[in-house]
């Protein structure tokens, strides 16, 4: 394949997949800087990639895999972030800084958002894969390497939590 | 009889096939708890698809513009500089195992070529007289170390019909000589 016909090829991908992908990773972050880096580097990711999928289908799937992945991890490290500058802010040395931003950042974001963001993240990455994603159980099984009963018993579980939130405004387990 | 909850949502998200659809919508119309639960389902569908999406056309020229300056996106990996991730396990076993099986193959393995022999030392050396000579055969084992009892069953009759015939006759009067 020449580099001109893998590049069109490429582009063709990213015309399609991109809105879908970046929905999913606004939804999973609540940050549009940090969705524009994940999804950047599930691009370059694909790019990279030595066996090119057959159909833009399978990069949807490939890239939204990808994505997921950038985007826990992405969870894990802002996680512990908060937990560290949580330690600091109640051993009353200073104020953190990166403390006062995700304030600042959590009253930006609508209602809903705030919510989403108040589910685990395993409730929630299925439900923005079914709701944004536009995906079957099926497809989003695959992608998560679960079985299609338990994304059923997932997507259940995150519409109901996510109504009490919305209602209540707390999560219940 | 109510279909569980998470059957419900099961309906709601359409995994269901065309029958068992008709069944539940048969059910939610004559049933106010499942259509109000239907309902809350509705409502949280479009609460998430109601809010402020970010401008999805803007940042998609944003990060296609961020790509164009990737070093990575400008250079695509070909097979022979593509990086391979190995445990450091696997590669400690591969090459032990390596190591192993050429270690065995040198001790316990003869090469044999040509008039060269590479004797086993546990077992007994049994050669055909007419594929080397015996005094080549000495001068190999005193090079070697070895320890040598050569004996041979020379036949009582002097009238040999096998190749070598005169180099076991003199081997065999230089013995009686001793």
């Amino acid at each position: 394949m020449s580099t001109e016909g893998s590049k069109q090829e490429f582009i063709e991908v990213y015309e399609h997949v991109f809105p879908v992908i970046f929905r999913i990773a606004y939804h999973i972050t609540g940050d549009t800087a940090v969705s524009e880096d994940l999804c950047q580097e599930a691009f370059v990711k694909y790019y990279q990639r030595m066996d090119p999928l057959p159909n833009v289908d399978q990069a949807k799937y490939w890239l939204i895999r990808v994505l997921k992945n950038l985007a826990y991890n992405f969870e894990k490290r802002r996680i512990r972030e908060l937990k560290a500058y949580t330690r600091v802010l109640q051993q009353g040395e200073r104020e953190a800084p990166s403390g006062e931003q995700e304030a600042l950042r959590q009253e930006a974001l609508s209602r809903v958002q705030k919510s989403l963001q108040k589910l685990p993240y395993k409730l929630r990455s299925v439900l923005v894969l079914k709701e944004y994603g536009q995906l079957s159980y099926k497809e989003i099984a695959r992608i998560l390497k679960i079985s299609e009963g338990n994304v059923k018993v997932r997507v259940f579980r995150a519409r109901e939590a996510l109504g009490n939130i919305i209602k209540e405004g707390d999560y219940v387990p | 009889m109510c279909p569980e909850d998470q059957t419900l949502s099961q309906y709601f998200d359409g995994e269901f096939d065309r029958s068992q659809k008709e069944y539940i919508e048969h059910h939610i119309d004559g049933c106010e708890k499942c259509a109000v639960k239907i309902e809350e389902y509705t409502r949280t569908r479009l609460d998430m698809l109601d809010f402020d999406e970010p401008d999805i056309e803007q940042s998609k020229y944003h990060v296609y513009a961020a790509l164009q300056n990737d070093p990575r996106f400008q250079e695509k990996t070909v097979f022979w500089r593509r990086r391979i991730l190995v445990p450091a396990p696997i590669i400690v076993l591969t090459a032990a195992v390596i190591c192993i099986l050429f270690t065995t193959l040198f001790v316990t393995i003869g090469i044999r070529t040509g008039n060269t022999i590479a004797l086993r030392r546990q077992s007994p050396l049994q050669l055909r007289m007419d594929e080397i000579q015996l005094d080549e055969l000495t001068r190999y084992f005193d090079s070697q170390d070895f320890m040598i009892e050569v004996k041979m069953d020379i036949p009582g009759k002097r009238d040999f019909s096998i190749v070598g015939e005169p180099q076991l006759l003199k081997v065999g009067e230089s013995k009686r000589l001793k």
